[in-house]
């Protein structure tokens, strides 16, 4: 059984065919980082032009790098929401008609749920069930996954994601789009205590994340410190990242222990921030749970982890009609 | 030979299928929401009203603009694929070319107009000669409704297109003299005649399907980003020239 999987929520056009759902024939991925860093994030506009002129490439190569033909391929899976719509479209309206050109089941997939799922792609997988988390530039939320399409979400951001932190205060230290990595960069210089960014923790049972008032305080001290820029950056970098770390590895292992689970997995953007990863390892085996990371090319958009979760659902008899369309907004 | 066509620039969903230039079953329908709702179901229909399977089809023909630009993306994805996966040439076509050529037995000068959105139009000027005789003489341009009307070089020339409706009051005051308007709702664009448009300019592809050049938008108008970018390049220029 083989999947055809594309992925345009953002700004990356992905493809990838897989074998059984979780096989990894080919990862495909066209980044438009070096287009939209000049306007200091993501230009929708320029994004759905971008998809357009790389879709077609980016799928035949997924194709020929897998070694297979549109022919081979038993069935499409594409990203159907959440994400910016003409992004999206893009790739659902090439999907659709490889679906009905060659007469192949057709199947919409949740963003999030693709991210959610990717630890699985691990050869150390986490068992069902597992506390998962998604963070990255558009999402951060906390599930309990009891199996397969069976989610209960614990709590989510009620403002900023954590990745849009990231390139938010990236951006008022000048230090260019995107944020994570050149924050994680600077940091490994800075000392991560030297400034006592707040943590919002929003009481001790609440798993919801925000972010907002971390980034406020950020400018609070930039403005308050000009001075002593920009020999000082190093330091708000890993301040700001421990506080970021923190937050994450507190509200998973809650999450963990409410629900009386060892298991936590991380996914998304974010989760490519070894900082982060390190703080949540420690943190959680000190108190005999473990954690899961997909490897850095699955935690960040890619058209695998779509892949797996739409071989899911095509076995379940899901089916989408030709009908299909975009969804800025898509609970999961 | 058959030919699958596609217009999905404006508010209209227009798909046909015709048997050299004799249409077999067309479909046109307002979007209510998006072109993705109703494009590859309408194509599906279609087929079937012209009795024709997809792996039948010969060629594909998709327009590229200017208008709606997610509208011509949805429609464009949509015909690379089709094209991808059936293994057939796709050609495409400038909505303001058709519209040219379909009112070329006005002797003159044509302006065809497609609303821009913000109070613009896309247009451009075509000198026609009678049926089939026309000639694009300026570039395709988007601007606002005066200085289509202060381009129009002749009292003579004929504005029409589906953008001459939501601008007929702008149009006729910019006029020293009366216009000729003519209001063509989008799914009146006479896409039986794509098949005339291919051999000329605007064939995108030499036909051979194995290399075929990507069918893209013509967009005409830069993104917001790219225009307010621009502004405050020319903002710092300005400033280091004082």
């Amino acid at each position: 059984m083989l999947t055809l999987a594309i992925e345009t929520s953002c700004d990356d056009t992905c493809a990838a065919v897989l074998s059984r759902g979780s096989d990894i024939r080919s990862n495909i991925i066209s980044s438009q980082v070096d287009i939209h860093r000049v306007y200091g994030g993501v230009v929708p506009e320029l994004a759905s032009r971008q998809h357009l002129e790389n879709i077609d490439w980016v799928v035949k190569e997924a194709l020929s790098a897998a070694d297979v033909e549109l022919a081979d391929i038993d069935h499409v899976c594409v990203t159907c929401g959440p994400g910016l719509v003409g992004s999206l479209l893009v790739g659902i309206s090439y999907a659709k008609s490889l679906s009905f050109a060659c007469r192949l089941p057709l199947v919409g997939v949740n963003h999030v749920e693709g991210h959610l799922m990717s630890p699985l792609l691990t050869a150390d997988r986490p068992d069902f069930p597992f506390v998962g988390l998604v963070v990255s530039g558009g999402h951060t939320s906390i599930y309990l996954v009891r199996g397969w399409h069976d989610y209960v979400l614990l709590g989510r951001t009620i403002d900023d994601a954590a990745g849009e932190a990231f390139d938010k205060v990236a951006k008022m230290l000048d230090l260019g789009y995107p944020g994570g990595p050149v924050i994680e960069r600077l940091a490994m210089q800075g000392n991560a205590e030297a400034i006592k960014f707040p943590r919002a923790y929003m009481g001790s049972d609440s798993l919801d994340f925000s972010f907002s008032g971390l980034k406020t305080s950020v400018r609070t001290f930039l403005e308050k410190n000009e001075k002593l820029l920009p020999g000082i950056i190093p330091d708000v970098a890993a301040s700001f990242q421990a506080a970021v770390a923190d937050v994450i590895t507190r509200k998973a292992l809650r999450a963990a222990q409410i629900n009386g689970i060892n298991a936590i997995a991380l996914a998304g953007g974010v989760s490519c921030n070894q900082a982060i990863r390190d703080h949540l390892f420690r943190a959680a085996s000190a108190q005999g749970m473990k954690v899961h990371v997909a490897q850095p090319v699955l935690c960040t958009d890619n058209a695998v982890m779509i892949g797996q979760v739409g071989y899911r659902l095509h076995r379940q008899g899901r089916s989408d009609d030709l009908g299909l369309n975009a969804f800025s907004r898509l609970r999961l | 030979m058959y030919t699958l066509a596609v217009d999905s620039s404006t508010s209209l969903s227009s798909v046909v299928v015709l048997e050299n230039s004799t249409v077999r079953a067309q479909l046109i329908q307002t979007v209510h929401t998006t072109h993705s709702d109703c494009l590859m179901p309408a194509i599906e229909t279609v087929l079937q009203c012209a009795g024709i399977d997809r792996e039948e089809l010969d060629q594909l023909v998709v327009c590229r603009g200017p208008g709606s630009f997610s509208g011509l993306r949805i429609g464009i994805a949509a015909m690379n694929g089709l094209a991808m996966a059936l293994k057939v040439p796709l050609f495409s076509f400038v909505n303001l070319d058709l519209m040219a050529l379909q009112f070329s037995w006005w002797r003159g000068v044509v302006c065809p107009v497609v609303d821009a959105r913000k109070g613009q139009l896309y247009w451009a000027l075509y000198a026609t000669g009678g049926p089939g005789s026309w000639k694009k003489i300026s570039d395709y341009a988007v601007d606002d409704p005066e200085v289509v009307v202060s381009r129009l070089q002749t009292a003579d020339a004929l504005i029409v297109g589906p953008g001459v409706d939501g601008y007929r009051g702008d149009l006729t005051a910019a006029a020293a003299e009366p216009l000729h308007l003519l209001g063509l709702p989008a799914g009146m664009m006479n896409l039986a005649l794509v098949n005339e448009l291919l051999p000329g300019a605007d064939r995108e592809t030499d036909g051979e399907n194995t290399d075929r050049a990507l069918v893209l938008p013509l967009y005409i108008r830069p993104s917001d980003a790219e225009i307010n970018l621009a502004k405050r390049h020319a903002g710092q220029e300005n400033r280091r020239g004082q």
